[in-house]
């Protein structure tokens, strides 16, 4: 599915429509560029799903937990800054993705491998200004 | 009788440790290539689980550099978070078996709350109450200090850390990664007017720094379109204009905090306190408004089990101190 997000404004509708089609998949990976707006976008999903936590990047921290109304955690990936894949072990990667509960996994390029069969995968391109294409794969 | 605490820090990057005898540090060991070359190993640049594999080596060398054995040591410092919670589970898994081996008191520690208690490390130590901005790749946030133990966060970001829009914009300007502080570094040859770059105010004392990091983005492809050699050929001045940027949108927000709370001492902390524009531009508005400002020594600023161990000192003398029941916790909040 590709979606164009024109402006900022029309971010809550698209990302409506994105959780209501990756509704069956718990890990969700984010794919772009530096400022494309993987960190915005998820700061708006979880907005929608009620989530009262400030939403920070997770860049410097690696994994960033919040708490849904339900208490349910939802754990936010950044693998910016890890450079092996032994490093994403030494986080133990696989361990958060067993245990069943949301996971946004900005830059997962380097952990690829380590992924399940069934995940979303979130593609955002920025081609000029404030455009914004999402482009959303279901795998498995 | 001397009071020695040992701290360990192991929050994220970084496996630390620290003996303080009555307050004051007598070592603090920061693994590095150096402590690896005696015990052998490499330094790995994210440490998370590997904590584990040089916790003791870190351990023993802070006790050999502060000349106190194993047996003098009367309590345990530990970093309970926030942090990454591999991490800290290392850390706080060795805290707990020395606490039932030598018999003595645990004492958790939040490590925001240690970088500002770092001013109390050495002279000179600012008032109560001060306000305090902790900088760092993963937090800003602008903190009430009314006492030791007495905190209040009054602003912190919504989004990017102040460092990680340093870094990512670094990246941006073809520096390595982390490289905010080669934008520092080219910073003191450019003008910081050249380029004006629209700042993100959002309400009350709260930053956004995701904004700024996009308006660059932007600027530098528009630019780039025109002239492909822009950046090389801009680097001084892009780097001024940017750290000219970021510095305007955190002081914008202190010098609010300080006029609204009629508090005139100051203190910065965290890791991008080594930021010589911030210094200089702090040390410039403590002139205009007649501030008290603090800035700790650089190996106080970025993470150090020093702190850990002077907050621990303070919740000793307050009492404060946990059991082995004491869990990690990531999202740690004061």
């Amino acid at each position: 599915m590709e979606i164009y997000c024109q402006t900022i404004q029309e971010l809550p509708e698209v990302t409506e429509k994105i959780i209501s089609y990756g509704k069956e998949y718990t890990i969700w990976v984010l794919k772009g560029d530096l400022g494309a707006g993987k960190t915005t976008f998820i700061q708006e999903v979880a907005r929608q799903m009620n989530v009262m936590d400030n939403i920070s990047s997770p860049s410097y921290a690696l994994i960033n937990e919040y708490l849904t109304p339900k208490q349910e955690k939802i754990y936010h990936f950044d693998l910016f800054r890890v450079k092996t894949i032994s490093e994403v072990l030494d986080l133990g990667f696989d361990e958060y993705l067993e245990t069943g509960l949301q996971c946004f996994i900005e830059w997962p390029e380097i952990a690829e491998t380590l992924l399940p069969e069934k995940y979303l995968e979130i593609s955002i391109i920025n081609p000029e200004e404030e455009l914004r294409i999402f482009n959303i794969e279901k795998h498995g | 009788m001397a009071l020695n605490i040992i701290a360990i820090e192991s929050s994220c990057d970084e496996t630390s440790a620290s003996i303080i005898q009555d307050g004051k540090v007598l070592s603090n060991t920061i693994l590095s290539q150096s402590v690896h070359e005696i015990y052998g190993g490499v330094v790995p640049e994210l440490a998370s689980r590997a904590h584990q594999q040089h916790i003791i080596s870190v351990v023993n060398q802070a006790l050999k550099e502060a000349g106190v054995s194993i047996d003098e040591l009367n309590a345990i410092a530990f970093t309970q978070g926030p942090g990454l919670l591999g991490s800290l589970l290392v850390g706080i898994s060795f805290a707990k078996g020395l606490s039932i081996a030598k018999n003595i008191p645990l004492i958790s520690v939040n490590h925001m709350q240690a970088h500002i208690l770092a001013h109390f490390i050495e002279d000179p130590k600012p008032n109560f109450p001060f306000l305090c901005l902790t900088i760092s790749g993963g937090h800003t946030q602008l903190v009430l200090v009314s006492n030791y133990l007495d905190m209040k966060i009054l602003g912190e970001t919504r989004d990017d850390a102040v460092g990680e829009a340093f870094d990512k914009i670094g990246k941006m300007l073809g520096f390595p990664y982390p490289g905010g502080y080669l934008i520092d570094e080219h910073a003191k040859a450019g003008d910081p007017g050249r380029f004006k770059f629209p700042s993100t105010s959002v309400p009350g004392y709260n930053f956004s720094f995701s904004g700024i990091k996009t308006a660059v983005l932007y600027f530098l492809r528009n630019q780039l379109k025109a002239d492909g050699q822009f950046i090389e050929k801009n680097l001084d001045d892009l780097s001024a204009s940017i750290q000219h940027t970021l510095i305007e949108m955190l002081m914008e927000k202190l010098i609010l905090c300080a006029k609204d709370n009629d508090i005139g001492e100051i203190a910065i902390a965290g890791g991008v306190a080594a930021n010589s524009g911030i210094r200089d531009h702090l040390i410039g508005l403590s002139k205009y408004y007649d501030w008290k400002t603090y800035i700790p020594k650089l190996e106080y600023c970025t993470d150090n089990a020093a702190m850990i161990g002077i907050a621990g000192y303070y919740k000793l003398l307050e009492g404060a101190l946990c059991d082995l029941t004491v869990i990690p916790d990531a999202r740690l909040k004061f």
